[in-house]
């Protein structure tokens, strides 16, 4: 008697990007808008260091102060965005292996349930 | 006879299939195969978050036209309790619970090591310090009107930075 082992590899591949996919659309989108919303508010707070500082309204201790939060927000939010790629990559990651998974556990019936971490 | 040497290879094969599965099983189950590459989800920290937000636009909100020194008793409370909010959001991001990593991923140098790492408890660190920062002024000299709008777009930058990766977490 042979041992029945159903793994097709199209199908899986296929199941594989459609999670992968989902993901990525998502994600993409959301850090998109938030990157764009974010250079836009660098570059107005940059604007409004810039005619505060001309007018006087913004004294020097002030523009320091403004200055360095402005190259410390951007450097924030390059940091922010890698964390959210991070975050991305973790997700499409476990989601692949979790696929991968499942059609192995399908494949092998009950012998899969023998294998830990499974 | 035929019979039974075709079902020998058969079988021969399917073996083959099933000892590919189990490698690939050890491989990426001994290396535990779910990795983290960031922080869990707290939605404790969130809504901390979301609060001293909404405290502190109230706050922005309140001293738009500017305010005078003589004025800082009538806000010292309200700068206190976003304080407070700033400081819980930051406490809380601190002591939940580092990455586990990536095992046999080659992500390691890039997963958060220390606290200092996440970047939304480094801007709520420097929300408290622009809060504060804009307390002092207002105790010692008064606040004009491009000074509060100078602090109004730090706060709001740091607070959707932190915000959008915290959010971000819930996975």
């Amino acid at each position: 008697m042979g041992v029945n082992v159903n793994f097709d590899i199209a199908t899986v591949v296929s199941d594989i990007k459609m999670a992968v996919s989902g993901i990525l659309g998502k994600d993409v989108s959301t850090w998109r808008g938030f990157a764009e919303e974010q250079v836009t508010a660098l570059a107005k707070q940059a604007k409004l260091i810039a005619t505060g500082y001309a007018s006087g309204e913004l004294t020097d201790d002030d523009t320091d102060f403004f200055l360095d939060g402005l190259e410390a927000m951007a450097e924030n939010f390059a940091q922010t965005l890698r964390g959210l790629v991070l975050i991305t990559i973790e997700k499409v990651w476990n989601a692949a292996v979790g696929v991968l998974h499942d059609a192995i556990r399908t494949a092998l019936g009950p012998i899969g349930k023998a294998i830990p971490g499974l | 006879m035929r019979y039974i040497l075709e079902r020998r290879i058969e079988l021969g094969e399917t073996l083959k299939v099933i000892r590919a599965l189990f490698l690939f099983v050890l491989l990426f189950g001994q290396a535990s195969c779910a990795i983290q590459l960031a922080p869990p989800y707290d939605k404790q920290i969130v809504d901390t978050l979301v609060s001293a937000s909404e405290l502190a636009e109230t706050e922005f909100a309140a001293v738009r036209t500017g305010a005078e020194a003589s004025t800082f008793k009538a806000h010292e409370d309200e700068y206190s309790k976003i304080v407070g909010k700033l400081a819980t959001a930051e406490t809380l991001a601190r002591v939940r619970p580092l990455p586990k990593g990536a095992g046999i991923v080659p992500l390691g140098s890039v997963v958060p090591s220390s606290v200092e790492e996440i970047p939304s408890v480094v801007a709520i660190e420097k929300l408290e310090d622009t809060v504060n920062r804009m307390r002092t002024k207002h105790q010692a000299e008064g606040l004009n009107v491009t000074q509060v709008q100078g602090y109004k777009g730090q706060f709001e930058i740091y607070m959707k930075n932190a915000l959008t990766y915290e959010k971000g977490l819930e996975r």
